[in-house]
């Protein structure tokens, strides 16, 4: 499977649970989506190896004013 | 994991909530909080005017989406800042949304009007992209409204925004700034008041609803965000969060329950007609004319 967040691309020959590959990224539940083609994937969901998987992280900045 | 609703599959989990929801009954959940938030603050009625000011990022598009599918009368103003490709992709973002929804988008370009980006006026004046973004947009959106004859003004600041601001203002006992971190501001003269109907909802929620909605959003960061203060606030929320489910929403309602404490030390202030613009100010001459017209304010001699 194939796993692509900003600029970086993990891989793994083994099915993972969306769990499990946001601990591996480092990163926290509230602050990404995980998209699979047109659908969202919860925590709980299992990635196949053939799939490819986009994190998108959802944290703004901005000035406080906007 | 299920939909609590009709038991199909779920598209995402709500923890603060713990509730797992499909695609359809995610997307009906979202509009029912934003239905909520108009209603407890007795944000706008069906019959006014909203402009929504809109940057192409999740928050302001899915909030104009939402507006819109209401059946609210809505109408969008995207600000160019001029900050070279990261304002070039926004601006595509917002006008193919307005395209695509058949809205009215009024584009103002800082490069147009002015001659130059935000950049350039940074470098006049020595202050920082962050705090002259945040004083152009007030500016324009406060201008467009009351020249429009809108009745609102509505921005896509989310529960994140706000409790991010809420402990960066109380770690530095900001109180007067404190007392204007509402869900709505009323109208004062020339000011429109100012609704954020988003206040029930997380970053992760309104990215959630954009994507499962089909809109088209900017995904990238604005470059001179990256090291803003807020992010790390934002982190520090979201840390706490992940073990206590629900501590930004009660923090935010206790603030909104505990807004008394604050409002003791609130400072009154007169606003007078600035001399240049004829907008509220706090002195003769506003900030953002004093920075965008400095020659005028000079000539003045008022700086």
């Amino acid at each position: 499977m194939q796993v692509k967040f900003d600029n970086q691309v993990k891989e793994w020959q083994k099915r993972k649970r969306v769990k499990d590959i946001l601990e591996a990224f480092g990163l926290n539940r509230e602050e990404v989506i995980v998209v699979r083609d047109d659908t969202l994937l919860t925590e709980n969901d299992w990635v196949e190896v053939d799939d490819k998987v986009e994190i998108w992280r959802v944290v703004s900045g901005g000035a406080p004013g906007d | 994991m299920k939909c609590r609703k009709c038991g199909e599959k779920a598209a995402i989990k709500l923890y603060q909530h713990n509730l797992p929801l499909c695609r359809e009954h995610f997307c009906e959940f979202i509009e029912e909080r934003v239905k909520k938030a108009i209603h407890d603050f007795a944000m706008f009625e069906k019959e006014e005017k909203i402009l929504v000011v809109i940057s192409g990022g999740k928050d302001s598009l899915a909030l104009s989406y939402i507006l819109n599918k209401l059946g609210y009368d809505v109408s969008l103003l995207y600000i160019d800042l001029g900050i070279d490709e990261y304002s070039d992709n926004s601006r595509v973002f917002c006008e193919e949304f307005a395209r695509k929804f058949a809205l009215s988008l009024k584009i103002i370009s800082l490069k147009e009007e002015w001659g130059k980006g935000i950049r350039g006026f940074c470098r006049q004046t020595y202050k920082s992209v962050c705090s002259l973004c945040g004083m152009v947009k007030r500016y324009y959106f406060n201008k467009v409204a009351y020249e429009e004859e809108f009745d609102v003004v509505a921005t896509g600041h989310n529960l994140d925004d706000m409790v991010s601001a809420l402990l960066s203002n109380i770690l530095g006992w900001r109180t007067s700034y404190l007392v204007k971190q509402l869900p709505l501001l009323p109208e004062e003269g020339k000011l429109k008041k100012k609704a954020k109907p988003l206040i029930y909802l997380t970053e992760r929620e309104t990215a959630a609803y954009a994507f499962l909605s089909g809109i088209s959003f900017l995904r990238e960061e604005c470059p001179y965000s990256r090291d803003a203060s807020f992010l790390r606030m934002k982190h520090l929320l979201n840390e706490i969060e992940m073990s206590s489910p629900g501590t930004k929403f009660s923090f935010y309602r206790g603030f909104l329950e505990n807004l008394h404490l604050f409002r003791k030390n609130e400072d009154k202030v007169e606003l007078k007609d600035c001399l240049l613009c004829g907008f509220p100010s706090l002195f003769e001459i506003c900030s953002f004319c004093k920075t965008f017209r400095k020659e005028e304010a000079k000539n003045a001699g008022k700086i």
